[in-house]
């Protein structure tokens, strides 16, 4: 639900980004998002939709890249996406997060110019 | 044409935050973000640290809730500034209310300031609110599984108050599991609290812990 909050801010970013560019219309947005950031794609589609209207986002499309979560095994050193738990498949020992998984941001803006 | 940005979207957010704890700093505030699901005991948790804080330090509290005003009601009843935060549905604060719910309180300097925060373990734990100290308020009624399902939010926890704890044999709550879970999760020593505001069991540890964190923050 703070898809809402977030989907304003990246209204913003994306005018303030576009202030000094001329452009004809904004085709598409990247969006990155980590697994574990706490965005729900469908709401954040759900939200892009009626707040960018009026906006210079208006009609854009939302791309969003999603990233797994991937764990550290530091007895090992694999990286492994988590399952049910922590545990390491290859020597069951307890995995850590990693910043894996935690991305969002946004990686470009597509214009027509 | 594509731009590239890599920005993060949390920016301004974070900004506002930034901003809180220089503030907090220079008028030596403590604040206290509390974060949980509905019903982990977040309300009664705030209580019981003004119960047996007050008569030592300033306390404040700001009250988020979607709608309803009634913790800040019981709040209130205690003689400490309370005030209420609606977010008419939004599922988390942000620093922006909490610089403007400071502002309105007109706080004195040294005091201590309880966030109580919408109750859910994924939204609030992206926000962050300028905050001291960052305590999870998690309850034995919940499950063993909650640090796998929401990681987030106990990795950013500064503490771990494991609640209701005296229905933790009736309901077969797995203390080991829930353990291990955090032990995965936190690379700092982990501070986990195990209490149950109801029979007063392990309360005492957790109150001790506060005066050795608060006492040398007001005297410096
Ligand atoms: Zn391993």
């Amino acid at each position: 639900m703070h898809e809402y909050f977030v989907t304003q801010q990246l209204v913003k970013i994306a005018e303030d980004e576009l202030k000094d560019v001329s452009f004809k219309r904004v085709t598409r947005i990247k969006v990155v998002v980590g697994e574990l950031s706490g965005i729900i794609d469908e709401s954040l589609k759900f939200y892009f939709d009626i707040l960018t209207k009026g906006t210079i986002l208006e009609g854009a499309e939302l791309k969003i890249i999603t990233k797994k979560a991937l764990l550290y095994c530091q007895k090992c050193g694999e990286y492994f996406e988590r399952t049910k738990d922590f545990t390491c498949p290859k020597c069951l020992s307890l995995g850590k997060l990693t910043e894996h998984g935690k991305e969002f941001y946004i990686e470009s803006i597509e214009v027509d110019d | 044409m594509e731009i590239k940005v890599i920005k993060n979207i949390l920016e301004r957010n974070q900004n506002a935050a930034d901003n809180i704890r220089r503030l907090a700093d220079e008028n030596k505030w403590y604040i206290m973000n509390v974060m949980g699901s509905p019903g982990a005991g977040k309300t009664s948790f705030i209580k019981c640290m003004i119960e047996n804080l007050k008569d030592t330090f300033n306390i404040a509290v700001i009250e988020g809730d979607v709608a309803s005003t009634i913790d800040a009601e019981q709040i209130a009843s205690y003689g400490v500034k309370v005030l209420q935060i609606n977010t008419g549905g939004a599922c988390h604060l942000v620093a922006d209310s909490i610089a403007e719910a400071i502002d309105t309180l007109n706080l004195l300097p040294k005091t201590v300031i309880f966030v109580e925060n919408i109750g859910n373990l994924i939204c609030p734990s992206s926000f962050d609110l300028g905050e001291t100290l960052r305590v999870v308020v998690s309850s034995a009624a919940e499950g063993d599984d909650k640090p796998y399902k929401y990681p987030i939010m106990f990795e950013k926890a500064d503490i771990v108050v494991l609640s209701k704890i005296d229905i933790v044999d009736a309901i077969g709550f797995d203390m080991q599991r829930y353990k291990k879970g955090l032990e995965a999760i936190k690379d700092k020593d982990l501070k986990l609290f195990e209490v149950s505001f109801r029979t007063k069991e392990g309360v005492e540890g957790l109150i001790d812990y506060f005066y050795t964190l608060l006492d040398p923050y007001f005297k410096k």
